[in-house]
C-alpha cells in the first residue's frame, strides 16, 4: 500500500466514524475541530480500536502520545506508516 | 488440573502462601493502637501515616485499597490510627459532608445507600464524635436501631431480627452508644445484656463469641470492652487474667487461643486492650512491642506478621491459579489455602486470624478447585448457613450487611466448591435479595453481570441469558469491556464481562479480548488499566493470564472470581 492509498484508507475510516465526508484538504485539519461533538477522548479510543483492526497495527495508549498522532487523518497515516515499516524491519531480522 | 501461567511476581512467603505487596489497613491499625496501649510507637510513624493518608478518597471518606469506594470500615481504621499517631486527618469537610450519607435505617450503613448494620453504626458513632467532634443526630432513632439488634433481651446481633447474638456485636452496639450518648442509659435491655456476655466466660477462664464457642483473645477483649460500656466487669476477672498470661509465648506477644502457637498483630493488640480495660493499664512488654515494630513494612504500613512469613489467602489463591502444571510449590499453596479455613470460623480468611470473608473463600475455593484440591466442605456448608443475612443477602463477613458482591460470591462459591446450594442456603430469600438489589442497582456492568450469574445458578436461564447478552453494550472498539459504557476497559470489567458471557451461554469476543489483553500486558505481568505501564500485582496477573489461557483457547471457562 503506498502513503497515498494509506492515506485515502485512513480518511475513509475516519469519515465512517464521524460520520461525515472528509475530503484529502481536510487531512492536516485536527479532527477535533472537524467534529467536536463526536471527536472527544472517547471518540479517539473508538478510532484506535478501529485502525487497530483495520490496519493490523497495534497502538500503544500511553507512550504513542494520542494527543499528537491521532489528532488529524494525516498523523494517524504517518502513525500507521511507521509502525508498518518497523515491523518490517523487525520481520527482516527475525 | 488447570491453571495459567502468569509472570513471576509472586512474593512466595516461608509460612507456604504468597502475599500482595502492600501493606494493610486493618494490620496498620491494630499495630498502632496496640503498641499505643503499650506505650509505644511504630519505628517508622511517618511511614505508616503516609500509608493510611493516602488511602483517602476525594469524597472525604478512605478506601480499603486505592481505587475502591470510600466506606465507614476503613474510613475508622485511617483515621483512628492517624489520631493516634498524632497527624491531622486531611480534608476534614468533605469527611463531614460523607458520613451522614451513610445514615440508613436509623443505624448507619457501612458505605452510602448501604443497610445498617452494628459494625458500621459503630464505626460511624467513633469517626463523628471522636475524629470530627460532631454530634450525632436522632439520637432517640439511633437508640430504636441499636435496642432492635438486641436478641430476646438478652445478646445482641448484628442487625435487626439477627437471631445470632454475638459478643462482637454487644461490643459495638454498647460502644457506639457510649460514644455518641456518654453517659445516657444504653437503649439496651441492660441487665439481659450484660448477663449473656458474662455467660461467654468458659470454665477455662477465657471468653468465647457465642455460646459454646471457644475461648480466645479477641473475644476477652470484645466482651471486657462490652461489659465495661455497660458498667460491669466479667465474672471472673483473674481466672481470665490467668487465661491471657497463659497464652503467652517465649518470643514475646500472644498466641490468640490454646495451642495456636503464633503471635500475630491482632493477638498482641487484643491481649494489650484486655489489659488495659481488666487492669487499667498495660505493664512494660519490650518484647512484645518489638515484635509489633517487626511487622511494620518497609517505608509503608503494618501486617499481621513477620512480612516473610505472612502470607494471605488472595495472593496465594492467585498463586496457586497462576502456577504452571506441575510446579513443585503447588502442594505448599494447597497446605496454606486448607490451613486458612481456621478452626472456629469455617469459612477462609483473608489472612489468617481476622474473620473468615466469602470472597477468600471464593477465590480458595477456586484455586484449589483447579488443582482437584477442596476446603472443609461439611464446615463450609454450616458457614453458608450462618452467615445469610435476615434480608437473604450475604454481607463479606458474619454480620456485615448484605451486598450484591459477597451474595452472588456465596452463590458462586457453592457452585464453584461442589455444595448443594439448595440445602445450604435459602434460595428463595436470596432470590428476593437479588431482584431488589437489581430494581435498586443503577445498571453497572459488574452489577449487571454478576445479577446475571446469580439468575443463572438460580435457574432463570432465559433471564440470565438476556441480561448476558447485554453485556455488549460496555464492549469498546479496543477490546474487553470498561465498567461504563464507551468507557476504557479494564481488566476487572474485562473478567466479569468474560466470565458473565461464558457461564450464561452468551457470544465471546475472543478477538477483541485478545486485543485488549495486548494492551494490558507490561513487563511480566498485567495492569489493571491500559492506560497504565505498571504491574499491578498478583491478582491482576492472575486475571490477565486466566483471561490470556481463555482467548488462547486453553481454558474453555474462567474460575468464577469476585473482587
Amino acid at each position: 500500500m503506498t502513503d497515498t492509498e494509506l492515506r485515502n484508507a485512513v480518511r475513509d475510516t475516519v469519515s465512517g466514524l464521524l460520520e461525515q465526508v472528509l475530503t484529502a484538504e481536510q487531512d492536516d485539519s485536527p479532527l477535533a475541530g472537524l467534529a467536536p461533538g463526536r471527536y472527544d477522548s472517547l471518540g479517539v479510543l473508538d478510532c484506535v480500536g478501529l485502525v487497530e483492526e483495520r490496519f493490523d497495527v497495534e497502538i500503544d495508549l500511553v507512550s504513542d502520545d494520542l494527543r499528537s498522532t491521532f489528532a488529524s487523518v494525516a498523523a494517524i497515516a504517518a502513525l500507521i506508516g511507521r509502525k508498518r515499516r518497523d515491523q518490517s524491519v523487525l520481520q527482516a531480522l527475525l | 488440573m488447570t491453571t495459567a501461567t502468569a509472570g513471576t511476581m509472586t512474593l512466595f512467603t516461608t509460612d507456604g502462601g504468597a502475599r500482595v505487596p502492600e501493606a494493610d489497613l486493618w494490620c496498620s491499625y491494630a499495630a498502632v493502637r496496640g503498641l499505643h496501649w503499650l506505650g509505644a510507637v511504630p519505628a517508622d510513624p511517618d511511614a505508616v501515616a503516609t500509608f493510611m493518608a493516602s488511602r483517602q478518597n476525594a469524597d472525604g471518606g478512605f478506601a480499603w485499597q486505592r481505587g475502591l469506594p470510600s466506606d465507614i470500615w476503613a474510613t475508622y481504621y485511617c483515621t483512628q490510627t492517624l489520631r493516634d499517631l498524632g497527624r491531622p486527618v486531611p480534608h476534614r469537610d468533605a469527611l463531614t459532608a460523607w458520613l451522614p450519607e451513610l445514615r440508613s435505617d436509623g443505624g448507619f450503613g457501612m458505605s452510602p445507600g448501604r443497610p445498617a448494620d452494628v459494625w458500621a453504626t459503630y464505626y460511624a458513632a467513633r469517626t463523628s464524635t471522636e475524629i470530627l467532634g460532631l454530634p450525632v443526630p436522632d439520637l432517640p432513632g439511633l437508640g430504636r436501631w441499636l435496642a432492635s439488634c438486641q436478641h430476646d433481651g438478652a445478646g445482641v446481633g448484628w442487625q435487626p431480627g439477627s437471631d445470632q447474638p454475638d459478643v462482637r456485636a454487644g461490643y459495638y452496639a454498647a460502644n457506639a452508644w457510649r460514644a455518641v450518648a456518654g453517659d445516657a442509659p444504653v437503649p439496651l435491655h441492660r441487665d439481659g445484656a450484660v448477663r449473656w456476655l458474662r455467660d461467654r466466660q468458659g470454665p477455662d477462664g477465657g471468653m468465647g463469641f457465642t455460646p459454646g464457642a471457644e475461648s480466645c483473645t479477641w473475644a476477652a477483649f470484645r466482651a471486657v470492652r462490652a461489659l465495661n460500656a455497660l458498667g460491669a466487669t466479667v465474672a471472673g476477672p483473674d481466672a481470665l487474667r490467668r487465661w491471657l498470661a497463659a497464652r503467652r509465648l517465649p518470643g514475646g506477644g500472644y498466641e490468640r487461643w490454646d495451642g495456636y502457637g503464633s503471635a500475630d498483630v491482632w493477638s498482641c493488640f487484643t491481649v494489650a486492650g484486655t489489659l488495659e480495660v481488666l487492669d487499667g493499664c498495660v505493664g512494660d512488654d519490650p518484647a512484645t512491642v518489638e515484635l509489633v515494630r517487626g511487622f511494620q513494612q518497609p517505608g509503608s504500613g503494618f501486617t499481621y506478621r513477620d512480612p516473610g512469613a505472612a502470607g494471605d489467602s488472595l495472593a496465594t489463591a492467585a498463586a496457586l491459579l497462576s502456577l504452571p502444571a506441575g510446579d513443585a510449590r503447588a502442594g505448599s499453596l494447597v497446605g496454606w489455602l486448607r490451613a486458612a479455613q481456621l478452626p472456629y470460623e469455617d469459612g477462609v480468611m483473608y489472612m489468617p486470624g481476622r474473620g473468615a470473608e466469602i470472597r477468600c473463600t471464593l477465590w480458595a475455593a477456586a484455586a484449589l478447585a483447579a488443582h482437584d484440591r477442596h476446603l472443609d466442605l461439611s464446615r463450609l456448608r454450616r458457614w453458608l448457613r450462618t452467615l445469610q443475612n435476615v434480608d437473604g443477602g450475604f454481607g463479606y463477613w458474619h454480620g456485615r450487611g448484605s451486598d450484591l458482591t459477597s451474595t452472588v460470591s456465596a452463590l458462586e462459591l457453592a457452585e464453584t466448591a461442589g455444595i448443594d446450594a439448595a440445602t445450604t442456603i435459602d434460595l428463595a430469600a436470596l432470590r428476593r435479595f437479588v431482584d431488589a438489589e437489581r430494581a435498586r442497582q443503577p445498571v453497572t456492568l459488574t452489577g449487571t453481570a454478576q445479577i446475571a450469574r446469580a439468575l443463572a445458578l438460580l435457574g432463570a436461564t432465559t433471564q440470565a441469558a438476556g441480561l448476558a447478552a447485554t453485556m455488549s453494550g460496555w464492549a469498546g472498539p479496543l477490546g474487553g469491556y470498561s465498567a461504563t459504557p464507551r468507557g476504557i476497559p479494564d481488566l476487572l470489567s474485562t473478567y466479569q464481562g468474560v466470565l458473565t458471557t461464558q457461564v450464561c451461554g452468551a457470544f465471546t469476543d475472543l478477538a477483541a479480548l485478545r486485543r485488549l489483553l495486548r494492551k494490558l500486558r507490561t513487563g511480566d505481568g498485567y495492569a489493571w488499566s491500559p492506560l497504565s505501564r505498571d504491574p499491578a500485582g498478583p491478582l491482576a496477573n492472575c486475571l490477565g493470564a486466566l483471561l490470556t489461557a481463555t482467548a488462547d483457547g486453553r481454558l474453555p471457562v474462567l474460575p468464577r472470581l469476585n473482587l
